[in-house]
């Protein structure tokens, strides 16, 4: 056969890593938004935009982490305890995020507790991951990471803080488009409002990460301003630029559909830089994908199971959005 | 201390309170499929009443399950790097495995079983439930299979960078001890479902608060906890059986056998002393241990003293969670038939004390649970994966001092939100219990629309002056 299993692994683990983005980012960007929301109504309003689907939004970072584990063991194995603090804060600030679905609606006198542990739970899990990533394209110097002798504090750089602070700013970004999709009347405004300003935010980090990231080390500038690289690359910063300026025309203009899909157009182009300053590593710099593959007949197990459910939970994932399809009008309860 | 010890205890503190939702959301999800079947075949309000109240019960536990899970999973990656590279082929494949059949399943059907009951055909619902309860199964039977694996490893071999690679997937996720140990942890999900749905019934019963639904909820536990039980304890018997095969020194620690004999005594009350590799206080019954485990009441049994001591798992804990875990079982069993003996005699559900007896073996499902997992797992030590892998090898080089944060983070967070918050909702739900008035459920022709409580909170709810009060803050 001629597929590169390997490459196809890296495939499907980074289509799940864009859907949990995508998906759980305006999950987690409604709870980074909820200061700017005071009122106890548009709180829940916004809650019930996604409490019928946050579960399955989720579900694909445990998929991504369990492909990531069953297809590249080592790569799992070398990155983790290297990211050992921001992963535990990502994981807590994730239980905070969870339970207060269910706790806020069971709640009556302390409803307010649970708006907190909602906001900084998902405020948290954005900027934990938006570290993890900051730190994963910085590359974890020349040697290898191993599980062991781990390095403690790798992550904690002025860069990664910026990827922090941006990955907040894109899943608001998300959110806000979300809404607009999703609500009406007032709600729905200050959605269009602060959509504009996340677009702002969002851009200026994006900016700040594409200027920056040439200058991490010799291996990330030689990727991006190399003379005849610098015309095709040139490509990917032109379509992200006039994404972006879709994405606020299209918020100032008051579209509802646009917003989201010329959000999704920036997370991907994001996407595409990303990959571009990795590959055809895994842990960059030090391992490839093919170093890190598992043996070929696991990865050739787990891609029949993976071509036989995608298909089939894709479609179940988008009838759930379908059934809750609409304009939230009331809180949903149970 | 050392981190792979910390790691340890933080793996164990982790699972331990993690497993406790898994294990009520999939008995109390199937006892949904059944009641919500009941519903749509009689078109009784009552089951409706039912499945509303144990819907929210639900919800609550699937909930924390969720994100108590991901916490196990991303804990493979951080302190347990060796392992996960050592195995990850293996065991991360069954995971994808399990992500791939049972969480998307799970995950893409569980909005319209909580939220969609006024948005879908009830039969489209009704199959929402059951695809809910089938996932949660198969989760479970992934999990299972690999843990298994682990156990009595099976269809493996060594690659050359000291790796364990798959040698026969079908062998690997149906390994020896799978399919036992898979059905033992299933039953024991029914069984606590099953007694926390009779303890709380029995609740309402002695309290006189809706005695109509906890009366059929009462009457269907105790005929499943007489059917269960025995079911339980023969699985529990043949669990047995296939660990004496593959994990000799597990039983030993389990039946607190030091040395190796024939016609091996089950011990009922003992302190296993690890220093003088004997037991003190001994109440046993002869010979007992050796028919139990091999059906020869003078088979020879391997004692822990066969292997050297680093070999051994902690015979003082292992033997001991064992016992609850039995013991819990003996009580339900007790606690079932003493049931059906009332209800033939027609008291069952008048009896005061028989109404306290449930309520106390309510939480027994989940310490039989808790202790047996234990003893499984303490028993496996001190091997990751039982006679290759030693624990103490693939954990990972982190420091001493994060993974002490993490495990303080955790314990706190956990005792708060697990711990006290869940405890609190939960018996808030329970305090509320099912919606006593059905004929306003019906007039509003809500039939599925059990969201209707808490309605305080609908601030678009106009008759309540509150409400009206908060209304021009809103436009």
């Amino acid at each position: 056969m001629a597929i590169d299993l390997a490459l196809a692994w890296i495939g499907i683990i980074g289509f799940a890593v864009i859907m949990y983005v995508i998906l759980d980012g305006f999950d987690l960007g409604i709870g980074i938004l909820f200061p700017f929301f005071p009122t106890k109504h548009h709180r829940s309003l916004m809650l019930s935009t996604v409490i019928p689907v946050w579960d399955g939004n989720q579900t694909w970072l445990v998929f991504g982490g369990a492909c990531m584990y069953g297809a590249f063991p080592k790569a799992f194995a070398s990155t983790m305890p290297v990211i050992y603090f921001p992963m535990i804060m990502m994981l807590i600030a994730l239980v905070f995020r969870g339970v207060a679905f269910e706790f806020r609606m069971k709640a009556t006198r302390s409803m307010y507790l649970w708006d907190i542990s909602f906001c900084l739970g998902s405020s948290l899990a954005a900027f934990s991951q938006g570290v993890i990533l900051g730190t994963y394209v910085q590359g974890f110097g020349p040697v290898a990471p191993s599980y062991a002798s781990v390095p403690h504090y790798q992550w904690l750089t002025a860069f990664s803080f910026m990827t922090g602070l941006g990955t907040m700013c894109g899943y608001v970004l998300l959110a806000c488009c979300w809404l607009v999709i999703k609500t009406t009347g007032p709600l729905q405004k200050k959605a269009f409002l602060y959509g504009k300003y996340a677009c702002i935010a969002v851009a200026a980090f994006m900016l700040a990460f594409s200027i920056w990231t040439p200058f991490l080390g010799e291996v990330h500038f030689d990727r991006w301003l190399r003379l005849e690289k610098i015309i095709y690359l040139a490509v990917l910063p032109l379509v992200t630029g006039i994404l972006f300026c879709v994405n606020y025309a299209s918020l100032h203009y008051r579209k509802e559909f646009l917003p989201m899909l010329s959000a999704i157009g920036i997370f991907l182009c994001g996407a595409v830089g990303i990959v571009i300053s990795i590959y055809p590593y895994i842990v960059p710099h030090s391992m490839t994908i093919h170093q890190a593959a598992s043996p070929q007949h696991a990865l050739q197990f787990m891609f029949v199971g993976a071509c036989i459910s995608m298909p089939v939970l894709l479609f179940f994932t988008a009838n759930s959005y379908y059934v809750f399809r609409g304009k939230v009008t009331k809180p949903v309860h149970y | 201390m050392d981190s792979t010890l910390l790691s340890r205890i933080q793996f164990g503190f982790t699972m331990t309170a993690h497993i406790i939702y898994p294990s009520i959301s999939i008995g109390v999800v199937t006892f949904l499929v059944i009641f919500e079947g009941l519903y749509l075949y009689t078109r009784d309000k009552i089951y409706l009443s039912i499945c509303k109240f144990w819907t929210k019960i639900f919800a609550l536990t699937f909930g924390m399950g969720v994100v108590s899970g991901i916490v196990m999973e991303f804990q493979f990656g951080t302190n347990w790097g060796g392992f996960s590279e050592k195995v990850g082929s293996i065991l991360g494949a069954l995971f994808t495995y399990e992500v791939l059949t049972a969480f998307f399943i799970e995950s893409g059907f569980l909005g319209i079983m909580l939220f969609g009951w006024r948005r879908v055909h009830p039969y489209l619902h009704y199959l929402s439930t059951c695809m809910v309860a089938f996932g949660t199964t198969l989760s479970a039977f992934w999990v299972l299979s690999a843990n298994s694996w682990m156990q009595t490893p099976h269809a493996y071999r060594w690659d050359g960078a000291g790796n364990l690679v798959a040698d026969g997937w079908w062998d690997i996720i149906f390994n020896p001890s799978t399919i036992a140990r898979f059905t033992h942890m299933l039953l024991s999900c029914y069984i606590t479902a099953t007694f926390l749905i009779l303890g709380i019934s029995c609740y309402y019963l002695f309290f006189n608060k809706h005695t109509k639904t906890a009366k059929i909820c009462a009457n269907f536990c105790i005929i499943a906890g007489c059917v269960l039980m025995p079911t339980q304890l023969m699985m529990g018997h043949h669990v047995g059986v296939v660990i004496h095969e593959y994990q000799p020194i597990k039983i030993a620690a389990m039946e607190g056998i030091w040395e190796t004999q024939r016609g091996a005594p089950t011990i009922l009350f003992a302190i296993p002393n690890q220093k003088t590799e004997s037991n003190d206080y001994v109440l046993e019954i002869p010979k007992l241990a050796s028919y139990l485990n091999t059906g020869d009441w003078n088979a020879k049994m391997v004692g822990m003293k066969s292997v050297p001591k680093e070999d051994r798992p902690n015979a003082f804990i292992v033997f001991w969670t064992f016992r609850l875990m039995v013991g819990a079982g003996l009580g339900m069993l007790f606690v079932a038939y003493l049931g059906l003996v009332l209800k033939l005699m027609n008291r069952h559900l008048t009896s005061k004390i028989y109404q306290v007896l449930c309520m106390l073996a309510s939480p027994l499902g989940l310490l039989a649970i808790e202790t047996g997992w234990m003893s499984a797992e303490i028993g496996r030590q001190p091997w990751a994966v039982y006679g290759l892998l030693r624990t103490s090898d693939v954990a990972s080089q982190v420091s001493v001092s994060q993974v002490m944060t993490s495990l303080i983070c955790l314990i706190i967070v956990y005792g708060l939100i697990f711990g006290y918050f869940f405890t609190k909702y939960l018996l808030k739900v329970i305090h509320k219990g099912p919606d006593r008035d059905m004929d306003i459920v019906e007039h509003d022709a809500l039939a599925f629309n059990y969201m209707s409580t808490f309605k305080e909170d609908d601030p678009l709810d106009t008759n309540k002056g509150k409400s009206n009060k908060r209304k021009p803050n809103v436009d």
